[in-house]
């Protein structure tokens, strides 16, 4: 076929067009599952429970979407209580400024299509707001209707792009959020426009943190430029989970017996120091934390409970350290990591 | 953000990270101005609700 009839429309939206990462939920670093009132479920989409309980996310594995998708987060509900009017509950997603800057999305002439599937234990009107970054300068509210309990459905809209866009907050570029709970704080009545920022939902939703056994649920999230809500862009494992290191990674135990993690150091002053080389560059020098246990040795010789602990992160390497203790300096250290767990996190 | 136990960890006389406790987690945060708990730190103390404490 000649390459003068493939339509230019089709090769425009060839390759790279979602700019959403891990939005068929497939990476899920932190667990599959937890109970509490802010975290990460699947990596880069954060829960808020709006200060109203606990809420259940889990990275769910089965019944997504026919045909399409394994993997979805799913929210849910595990007391009864009011929300206030300054509660925020919501499903978050950032998307950083360096993935937009070239993109001039503050040109209205452009468009910008947002796509998902979403599921939910009941019927009613629930919305998804598109922020600029600094929250406060602009927003853009979708409603959209649960028109079926407990079954999937597609939700895609377009949406002009808007110099409010220009308000970004540092990496922070664009914001989403799927509302789970916003109080009259963060409500609008003014949908499907553009408008000033600090709201992030519509108005009349309804509301699943506070009523015990609700839920939603959320998979194939994809934002691009154009006016089409083109079929999800599928991208490999390894390529979705080096993208998500870019912001979070952890150092742990294999999980089965006989695969030991290790470090390699050596002794030093009055540590042990081990380097750590990122995965990924990281958008920032990471957080570190530590858990659990590891053993440590140096020159072959065990250090239990080692007195101290502290790290020095960077983008692209870090320097951990534990006490030596009453080992002499200049020999080489390792440490098998038994049940330790060492978390590195730049999100935004 | 609950910020506790503020506190300078130095290398080489050099301050070079907060050992810290937030939201109950003891947590080692670089002085990096685009980490976010590290700007929300300074955001607490430019604010007066904390404190950093020199390093040992």
């Amino acid at each position: 076929m000649a390459l003068s009839k493939v339509n230019p429309n089709f090769v425009n939206q060839l390759g790279r067009r979602n700019l959403i990462i891990n939005g068929a939920m497939q990476v899920s670093q932190r667990g599959t599952s937890s109970t509490v009132a802010t975290g990460y479920g699947p990596d880069r989409f954060k829960m808020a429970n709006g200060s109203i309980g606990n809420l259940t996310t889990t990275q769910e594995s089965t019944n997504g979407p026919s045909g399409d998708f394994k993997y979805s987060m799913k929210v849910a509900s595990t007391n009864t209580a009011s929300i206030a009017s300054g509660s925020d509950g919501w499903i978050r997603y950032i998307i950083e400024t360096k993935d937009i800057e070239n993109l001039v999305l503050t040109d209205s002439s452009k468009n910008i299509t947002v796509s998902f599937y979403v599921k939910c234990s009941n019927t009613g009107q629930s919305s998804i707001g598109v922020t600029s970054g600094n929250f406060t300068s602009g927003r853009y509210v979708h409603p959209f209707t649960i028109t079926t309990a407990d079954t999937w459905q597609k939700v895609s809209f377009t949406m002009p792009g808007n110099s409010l866009l220009s308000n970004v907050d540092g990496d922070i570029g664009l914001r989403l959020y799927w509302d789970i709970g916003a109080g009259t704080t963060y409500q609008t009545s003014s949908t499907n426009s553009w408008g000033s920022g600090g709201t992030y939902a519509s108005s009349g939703n309804l509301q699943i943190t506070g009523v015990d056994g609700r839920y939603l649920q959320i998979t194939g999230v994809q934002l691009e430029v154009g006016d089409t809500a083109t079929p999800f862009e599928h991208r490999l494992y390894g390529e979705e989970l080096s993208l998500c290191q870019r912001y979070y990674y952890q150092i742990k135990q294999y999980e089965n017996a006989g695969q030991y993690t290790f470090m390699t150091g050596a002794v030093g002053g009055s540590n042990t120091h081990f380097i750590i080389t990122n995965p990924q560059v990281m958008r920032a020098a990471p957080t570190v934390t530590y858990s659990g246990t590891v053993n440590l040795y140096c020159n072959a010789t065990a250090i239990t409970s080692p007195a101290s602990f502290a790290a020095y992160s960077g983008t692209k390497y870090n320097r951990l350290q534990f006490a030596r203790g009453t080992h002499t300096a200049g020999g080489a250290a390792w440490a098998d990591i038994d049940d330790g767990v060492f978390t590195f996190t730049s999100e935004l | 953000m609950n910020i506790t136990n503020a506190q300078y960890l130095k290398i080489e006389e050099n301050n070079a990270a907060i050992k810290v406790t937030i939201d109950g987690q003891e947590m080692f945060v670089p002085l990096d101005p685009v980490n976010s708990h590290y700007a929300e730190i300074l955001k607490q103390v430019a604010d007066g609700t904390i404190t950093i404490a020199d390093a040992d």
